[in-house]
């Protein structure tokens, strides 16, 4: 029956350019927005199968918040050497003016991306955490919605579990952390790449959709503008970074933030979702310590796994790392979305020894990873199956409990030798089906 | 203990009136274990509803909206502080590591870092205190007062560059040196005597302590000082920012003061009486 949806392929996806379900990319320093390629072959995964990535990932995202409530606080897992300081205050994450305040409910990241892998070893890997404004859900949302509608009874007959959730999940998050009045949605506007995914939350949550100028603070509040009267915020879901947030606070030239939203945040009079900060956890860096982290605020052993990580700062590390170099993917912690990435065995010689200097030069800037054989997993292509590299993007939510969304971002390479699958490097995209147990 | 009275008054002008203006202000005293803050006022025209918070480091910020077309912003913030440095208590490790990364004007460049190099081969089994007293010598040697040439986003590499500036660039080289020779070091921004400015000052723990040096008058401070914020830099606390609509051009004029106010022993201790009454029964 889900040969219906490949038949339907080119419709979905003439749909989804009506929808403008797109993104941006930077290639050659110039910014292109490109349609996101939708692949009819949904991944499955089994119930079995997601409960243990649930409770893995639940685990994984508890102990991210509690470092982070820990790092702007206390500071306790550097104090007792877990995790060295330099990780927390050299690299650009750590937001000094986010220091000694903890958000409505001590949440910070609300909403979190997880990135990861199953091996050909049949584990999953855990590639990347993202807790600043990981964006992606909509596309799944938005896949299942025209599938659904091109095979209606594919999914009456409750094998697949409903997405069509996320909604009501993200907006009980909201609702949890409110501090009194609306919520809203923050966008910079429809010139942002990811404005559908951003108007398309706002008609699933029945949040506000804000632009710049339209929030404003006084008072010590944060006031919404609109037609009518002034009407207060509660919650803000901020689709801009922290860099932009608050002109007054943090880079004073932007445009698009609101001016003196920190201080009414550090009132304790508007929730920020995620939590301005929360770059401190996500680094790449930072990445090597989450196991220990787990083991240090939950007291538990990890149940999802890192791919085999090597911290350039460390002797040890360093070492096997200049000796083993073609095996190994190098990674450059400041960088994100696909950008930033080698793989030493494609270099040349003389790449390769400039890479050496780079890494002996500079090493709290590197990464360096056992390169993981993950699945493939079939996409049509001209009309065939074909096998191809791709991740999954998990969506965990938290608010009053941590849960994990049943659905997830499946990206895929659409270039048969490449390993990097991040919409930013122009792969495609497929659903992601969560099977129920029969 | 020394008892200040201060004044610090801002009086901006726009030439055009401006609409919708934000700002947030570092003008009132810092509360800390040496500053006890004994009375003050702040008055602002146009008067307008403003809320107090606190920054990521602690400092007092004052923060409201304007709404409607407006030619002038003034604010004067005044009282009186007590000033103990017998008072001081160590520094818990949460609050010390805030001051652990360099912040945007005090990051180090090839010529910091070659004068730090230098200044390592003479501070060699010297104590924290002799290095950061050693230090104010070597900013004062390297450094000359010449305002007019820098401003508020001037770097600590540039400044020294240039050889010259005024107390921020002073105190920003200051706090860079320290750090590179291995000393926690942060910037207060705040009132002293026989400055018509806001004035600029670094600290330095010493012993788990903060401890005042003022680059630009090569001296350690007094309890003449009065501390408004402190950041890793001048850009963490800026005493006064703002957003607002309209093009218009802004002047501003400054006015500060502190001057100390004699004490009398009997006096003290009546005061002291009626806080504390007044505490209990808060």
């Amino acid at each position: 029956m889900a040969d219906i949806l490949e038949e339907m392929q080119p419709v979905i996806n003439q749909q989804l350019a009506r929808y403008q379900v797109q993104f941006g990319l930077y290639k050659n320093g110039e910014f292109h927005e490109r349609l996101f390629p939708f692949d009819p072959v949904a991944r499955e995964i089994s119930a079995e199968n997601f409960a243990f990535l649930e409770k893995g990932l639940i685990q994984r995202v508890d102990a991210l918040n509690a470092f982070i409530r820990d790092v702007y606080g206390p500071k306790k897992i550097l104090e007792d050497g877990v995790v060295p300081p330099d990780f927390v205050f050299a690299g650009k994450g750590y937001l000094a003016q986010c220091d000694g305040f903890v958000p409505p409910k001590g949440i910070y990241s609300h909403i979190s991306g997880i990135d990861l892998v199953e091996g050909t070893d049949g584990n999953w890997y855990i590639l990347e955490d993202n807790l600043r404004i990981p964006s992606g859900a909509s596309y799944p949302m938005i896949a299942r919605e025209l599938e659904r509608r091109a095979a209606p009874d594919l999914f009456r007959n409750g094998r697949i579990a409903d997405n069509r959730d996320y909604g009501l999940l993200l907006r009980q998050v909201m609702d949890y952390v409110n501090t009194g009045g609306i919520n809203v949605i923050y966008t910079p506007g429809r010139y942002n790449a990811a404005y559908f995914e951003h108007s398309y939350l706002a008609e699933k949550t029945g949040a506000t959709l804000a632009e710049t100028g339209e929030l404003v603070t006084h008072d010590g509040y944060v006031w919404y503008r609109g037609i009518e009267k002034e009407q207060k915020v509660g919650a803000i879901y901020r689709r801009i970074g922290d860099d932009f947030l608050d002109p007054l606070c943090f880079r004073t030239d932007s445009l698009i933030g609101i001016p003196g939203l920190m201080s009414v945040y550090r009132q304790g009079h508007v929730a920020i979702i995620n939590a301005p900060g929360n770059a401190v956890a996500d680094d790449k860096g930072i990445y090597y310590f989450v196991p220990k982290m787990i083991r240090y605020y939950l007291d538990q052993e990890p149940i999802l796994m890192n791919a085999p990580t090597y911290l350039l700062y460390y002797e040890k590390d360093r070492r096997y790392v200049l000796d083993n170099l073609t095996k190994l993917v190098i990674k450059d912690v400041a960088e994100a979305g696909g950008y930033g990435v080698i793989f030493a065995r494609d270099l040349s010689q003389e790449k390769l020894d400039q890479l050496r200097q780079l890494l002996e030069r500079e090493p709290r800037r590197f990464i360096a990873q056992e390169i993981i054989d993950f699945k493939d997993l079939p996409i049509l292509e001209n009309g065939e199956r074909v096998m191809r590299k791709a991740d999954l993007r998990a969506f965990v939510l938290s608010g009053e409990h941590t849960l994990v969304w049943k659905s997830g971002l499946t990206r895929f390479s659409r270039n048969p030798d490449s390993f990097i699958v991040n919409s930013s490097q122009g792969g495609g995209f497929k659903d992601t089906w969560i099977l129920c147990q029969k | 203990m020394r008892r200040n009275e201060y004044s610090f008054e801002v009086r901006l002008t726009f030439d055009k009136p401006v609409t919708d203006h934000t700002f947030l202000l570092r003008c009132l005293p810092a509360c800390s274990d040496t500053q006890t803050v004994l009375e003050e006022k702040l008055d602002l025209d146009p008067e307008v509803h403003v809320t107090e918070s606190l920054d990521g480091f602690g400092n007092r910020i004052v923060c409201g909206t304007i709404t409607g077309p407006h030619d002038h912003f003034c604010y004067h913030s005044r009282g009186i502080v007590e000033v103990d440095d017998s008072l001081r208590r160590p520094v818990p490790y949460s609050q010390k590591m805030i001051y652990a990364g360099s912040g945007e004007l005090t990051k180090a460049d090839a010529r910091l870092s070659a004068a730090a190099g230098s200044l390592l081969l003479l501070t060699g089994g010297l104590s924290d205190r002799e290095k950061a007293d050693l230090l104010l010598g070597e900013v004062q040697n390297r450094m000359i007062y010449e305002p007019g040439l820098t401003d508020t986003h001037t770097s600590a590499a540039r400044a020294l560059e240039l050889g010259r500036g005024v107390c921020q660039d002073f105190t920003h080289v200051y706090i860079v040196l320290a750090r590179q020779i291995g000393l926690t070091a942060r910037y207060c921004m705040g009132l002293a005597s026989q400055e018509g400015q806001t004035h600029a000052w670094a600290e330095v723990l010493l012993d788990g302590i903060w401890q005042g040096y003022d680059p630009t008058r090569g001296c350690v401070c007094g309890e003449n000082y009065v501390r408004l914020a402190c950041g890793r830099d001048a850009a963490d606390c800026p005493a006064e920012a703002g957003i607002m609509s309209g093009f218009a051009r802004q002047k501003q004029m400054i006015q500060t003061s502190v001057t100390t106010v004699e004490v009398h022993e009997e006096q003290r201790k009546e005061e002291q009486r009626r806080q504390q009454r007044q505490q209990v029964q808060q």
